[in-house]
């Protein structure tokens, strides 16, 4: 039922809206896996920007390739239909482990609203779904293996596989390995009172060391590693992209974090559990991850749900005689009574209900049921319009807003922009430049000289279009309520 | 393992091991203890550069702060109308800090800036020497003492400067101590007299008085949660009724004793209106929350790691109000970077508390030896001298620097006065210097946020970000010169206006006028 609800939620609501145009990336994510559809190979140099020319690297490529397979049948609603199952199964399974850890569905159901609060803020159309989902999955294995619940057979058949997936599918991969090592750290803290742990620190390292091999199995090899690292270390680079900022509190996105963040304080007082050296380490290094990087928060959320859980229901059954246990467990039994869990059958027909839904023009021609689009109150669409019509009212290259470079990049395909979210392969040195005419601050002609810029496309609000609109040698070609377009004088 | 952080057992704190003998002789009047040691080491590194530098020139508020002081001590009241900007002259103001800028002023007529470095030292240094006794009072522990308080400091220490909040974390201190006081037995008139006194004082000195209610509000919360929890018990559950009912007298009496400032009721009005406006707590930067990336913030991240720490592994019970204390205060913090040194205050004892009662052995062997070196001190005449001496002697000089704050720009106008007479547009940030520097010339806008007002910021910004209405604020207020950084966008813009030219232009700021 879960996974119903949240796929057809995502689906048939305006959330598929906001799946698709928060960011312009899944455009810049579509128009990569179209050209590698198209020429059977990966990206090693980047031809999307006038500005940039030198090696990429497709970290995703194969998020990549399956998003633009979607969008090639089925369009944007085809981004959403991915990026909804993605969702729907992540907390499905998510569900589904607190159930198997014996938390009662109304406790477990709660939690899950209190993730998927905290994760929402990064539901979308985007390959940082699949580590969501990787993360979660290497996560729950880990703690049953920790538990004693699953062989080590079992990890060494299932997560180096995985972990291939991942570094092919997202560059997050490497929590994969994080998550490996704290808990193979766990086991050795713990192994000076547990003899048992030591055993479990060795296997632990072991499959630490096949899933890090496991990880060259990219097109780029140790490289891939390495330029990841190289972007987290740079942090002119990563704070370009508000995500990779810290979480600010003033925002409504952030109640589902600081939601978690107060059940996990409130139960560390009330409850007290005894918590083990993997729980503290998963604890205290998630938690430190999402208050550097707010895209950290939903690993943080997956990660310390399923301890919350578990203190709670122990607190539950060490409490048998608190005087709301009983009234509890009454208003449980009649919500778990109720509960019919939704059968394959059943799962199986929705799926194929929205998928003639999305299908609808490539079987019936005409406009789809639902439409999902670049909304133009956001987005340029107009003036993609206008350029198009008039191919001639621009000469020279593009200088472009930065959060339009991924939209331009799939909707303008002709045109070249300045800049994308793509900045980890193009580096400091011309996130500076850019940085200097977008403020704009003494230099940017220089820059545009350099670029041979000859026509901007930014926000109305913006301050260059303010200095443009006062050179004599820039002219206003378009203008509407969402973007001006200026273009060099000849 | 399970450690009892509850403040109200702790009554007397056994000590670990017997105390060793007092030493006599002149030995404790020359030995100071680890509390003087700790309130002059952090004198001393205020004191000197670069920190006494960083203390004023970190943002305009310390010269705004005095001049507004200066102003009071000139006319000899308190100031009720804006008569520093051109854009607010007449303005009413409600002065939320008048006491504090009126000392502020008087160091700063005794020694400059650095009587402001001073007066902002002596505050800060008090605060966590009185935190560390304190701490040393209700854990017996010296090592842990010491390491909680300078935890605390680290966190708050990026919070240091010249400005009325430094009153706030003293009187944090004292409120905290006077809660807890009341908590472990101590009388109920004691706690009235002093959070009385305390409001007179804080309501008159920083805005941030509210912070001393937030903090009785979670004791009475946490009271509330007793008498709850007693509902079975008689005995329990009296003494939780007069607890509650004493704080709730004490809450009230408070109340009335915070009405005992220049603007009366108006204050907490204007207070809670400014918090409300959502536009003007996102504007303003120390209103934002923390950036962990930025190296200010490792301190905070210490103290979020050490309470985590604390709860994961030593697992204390704590009472209602400490639980509630900590989860608040770590609230307000991650919300407002600004409220961490509150946080590291108002929660130091409930972690020491809870790090005392589970410190291993060694611990208590550090412990006792430092307090066999240093508890049976009388050193303070010895501090109070050093510390004169210090004052004395530590070279004076205290400028703003010249490659950040538009020092010479400044030298550039007194010179050439017949050039700006008109309305000036002046940088944000660099307002409050102004004032100080070119009391002469009308401020467009400063740090009193509060004061102008959303309206007034919002045009402001329009204009300082280019938007498409940017010289509808210059032609409003009539501005005739402008005083920006150098890289800033406007001149940019004013440059392509035939009607402005460049009158004057360093690497740190640039001015333009209106043409005759």
């Amino acid at each position: 039922m879960i996974w119903i609800v949240l796929f057809l939620g995502l689906n048939l609501t305006s959330a598929r809206i906001v799946l698709v145009s928060a960011d312009s990336d899944p455009g810049l994510h579509r128009r990569l896996g179209e050209w590698m559809i198209q020429h059977r190979a990966v990206v090693r140099e980047d031809f999307l920007l006038h500005t940039y020319h030198g090696p990429s690297m497709a970290k995703e490529w194969l998020s990549e390739v399956l998003f633009a397979a979607a969008g090639r049948w089925f369009g944007w609603g085809g981004f959403v239909l991915l990026a909804a199952t993605l969702i729907a199964t992540c907390f499905w399974l998510l569900h589904r482990q607190l159930l198997a850890e014996g938390c009662d569905a109304v406790l477990a159901t709660g939690l899950l609203l209190a993730a998927m609060l905290a994760c929402s803020m990064h539901w979308l159309a985007r390959p940082l779904l699949f580590t969501h989902l990787l993360t979660l999955v290497f996560a729950w294995q880990l703690r049953w293996f920790q538990q004693g619940r699953v062989a080590a057979r079992r990890l060494f058949v299932l997560l180096p596989p995985l972990m291939i997936l991942w570094v092919n599918l997202h560059s997050a991969f490497m929590i994969g390995l994080a998550l490996i090592a704290i808990h193979a750290l766990g086991a050795a803290i713990d192994a000076r009172r547990h003899a048992a742990s030591r055993n479990k620190a060795m296997i632990l390292a072991a499959l630490l060391l096949i899933c890090g091999a496991a990880s060259l199995a990219n097109p780029y090899r140790w490289e891939l590693h390495a330029g990841i690292l190289d972007f987290m270390r740079s942090r002119e680079l990563s704070t370009l992209t508000t995500e990779f900022a810290s979480p600010n509190f003033h925002t409504v996105g952030m109640h589902g974090f600081l939601l978690l963040l107060f059940l996990l304080a409130a139960a560390l007082m009330i409850i007290r559990p005894k918590l083990c050296a993997t729980d503290v380490l998963l604890i205290g290094g998630w938690g430190c991850l999402a208050l550097f990087s707010a895209r950290n928060v939903p690993l943080f959320a997956l990660v310390v749900t399923p301890l919350l859980a578990q203190w709670l229901t122990q607190s539950m059954q060490a409490n048998p005689d608190s005087w709301w246990v009983p009234l509890y467990r009454e208003s449980t039994a009649r919500v778990s009574a109720a509960r019919q869990a939704v059968d394959g059958a059943t799962v199986i027909a929705v799926v194929l209900c929205m998928l003639l839904v999305v299908a609808k023009p490539k079987i019936a021609d005409g406009e789809p049921l639902l439409m999902t689009d670049f909304p133009p109150s956001r987005y340029p669409t107009a003036v993609v319009d206008y350029l198009r019509t008039h191919p001639d009212a621009v000469h020279g290259e593009m200088f472009n807003y930065f959060l339009w470079g991924g939209y331009l990049e799939f909707a303008l395909p002709e045109r070249k922009p300045f800049i994308d979210s793509h900045n980890d392969s193009y580096g400091v040195g011309l996130v500076r430049e850019f940085r200097t005419a977008n403020e704009p601050k003494p230099g940017w002609e220089a820059v545009f000289a350099k670029y041979n810029v000859g026509w901007t496309i930014l926000p109305v609000q913006h301050p260059l279009n303010r200095i443009l609109e006062l050179s004599p040698h820039w002219t206003r070609v378009f203008s509407n309520q969402q973007a001006l377009v200026f273009s060099r004088v000849l | 393992m399970a450690a009892n952080a509850n403040p109200s057992d702790a009554k007397l704190r056994p000590q670990p091991h017997s105390d060793p003998p007092s030493p006599g002789g002149v030995l404790p009047w020359l030995m100071p203890s680890l509390t003087q040691w700790l309130w002059l080491v952090i004198l001393l590194i205020l004191l000197a550069n670069p920190w006494r530098t960083m203390m004023v020139s970190g943002d305009g508020d310390p010269c705004m702060h005095w001049r507004v002081g200066e102003y009071m001590l000139q006319t000899g009241h308190i100031i009720r109308t804006d008569v520093f900007s051109h854009t607010r002259f007449g303005w009413p103001i409600v002065s939320k800090e008048w006491l504090s800028e009126f000392i502020f002023a008087e160091a700063g007529r005794l020694a400059g800036l650095y009587g402001l470095c001073v007066v902002a030292a002596l505050a800060i240094a008090t605060t966590f020497a009185l935190l560390h006794r304190q701490l040393l009072r209700e854990t017996g522990n010296h090592a842990v003492a010491i390491f909680v308080v300078l935890i605390a400091a680290w966190a708050a220490c990026s919070h240091w400067l010249a400005r009325p909040h430094v009153f706030s974390f003293l009187l944090a201190v004292l409120w905290g101590d006077a809660l807890r006081r009341f908590d472990r037995g101590e009388s109920a008139r004691r706690l009235a007299v002093v959070l009385g006194l305390l409001t007179l004082l804080w309501v008159n000195l920083h805005g941030a008085y509210l912070a001393g209610f937030i903090t009785l509000g979670a004791y009475w919360l946490g009271a509330v949660v007793e008498l709850v929890r007693a509902r079975t018990d008689r005995a329990r559950w009296g003494a939780a009724r007069r607890k509650l009912n004493v704080l709730t007298g004490v809450a009230l009496l408070c109340g009335l004793v915070s009405l005992l400032n220049p603007n009366s009721y108006q204050l907490h009005v204007h207070n809670l209106q400014f918090l409300r406006s959502d536009y003007l707590t996102n504007w303003l930067a120390e209103y934002a929350s923390t950036d962990f990336h930025s190296p200010d913030s490792r301190g905070f991240l210490a103290w979020l790691a050490l309470t985590f720490l604390t709860l994961a592994l030593v697992r204390p019970r704590l009472s209602p109000a400490s639980g509630i204390l900590l989860i608040a205060w770590t609230y307000f913090a991650l919300y407002l970077g600004r409220n961490v040194p509150l946080l590291a205050i108002f929660t130091a004892p409930t972690l020491a508390t809870a790090l005392a009662d589970a410190s291993p052995s060694w611990v208590h062997r550090l412990s006792d030896r430092l307090r066999e070196t240093c508890e049976e001190s009388r050193a303070w005449l010895l501090i109070g001298v050093a510390t004169v001496v210090a004052v004395a002697v530590i070279p004076r000089p205290t400028n703003m620097p010249p490659d950040k704050w538009p020092v010479e720009a400044v030298d550039y106008i007194k010179k050439h006065p017949e050039r700006f007479k008109g309305n000036m547009f002046n940088q944000y940030v660099w307002g409050g210097y102004l004032l100080h520097a070119l009391p002469e010339c009308r401020t467009f806008v400063d740090g009193r946020t509060d004061f102008y007002g959303e309206a007034l910021i919002r045009q402001f910004d329009d204009t300082s970000a280019l938007r498409t209405n940017w010289l509808q604020a210059l032609q409003q207020y009539h501005v005739s010169w402008t005083l920006l950084p150098t890289e800033h966008r406007l001149n940019l813009a004013l440059a392509l206006l035939p009607d402005w030219e460049r009158a004057y232009s360093n690497k740190v700021a640039t001015i333009y006028c209106k043409r005759p």
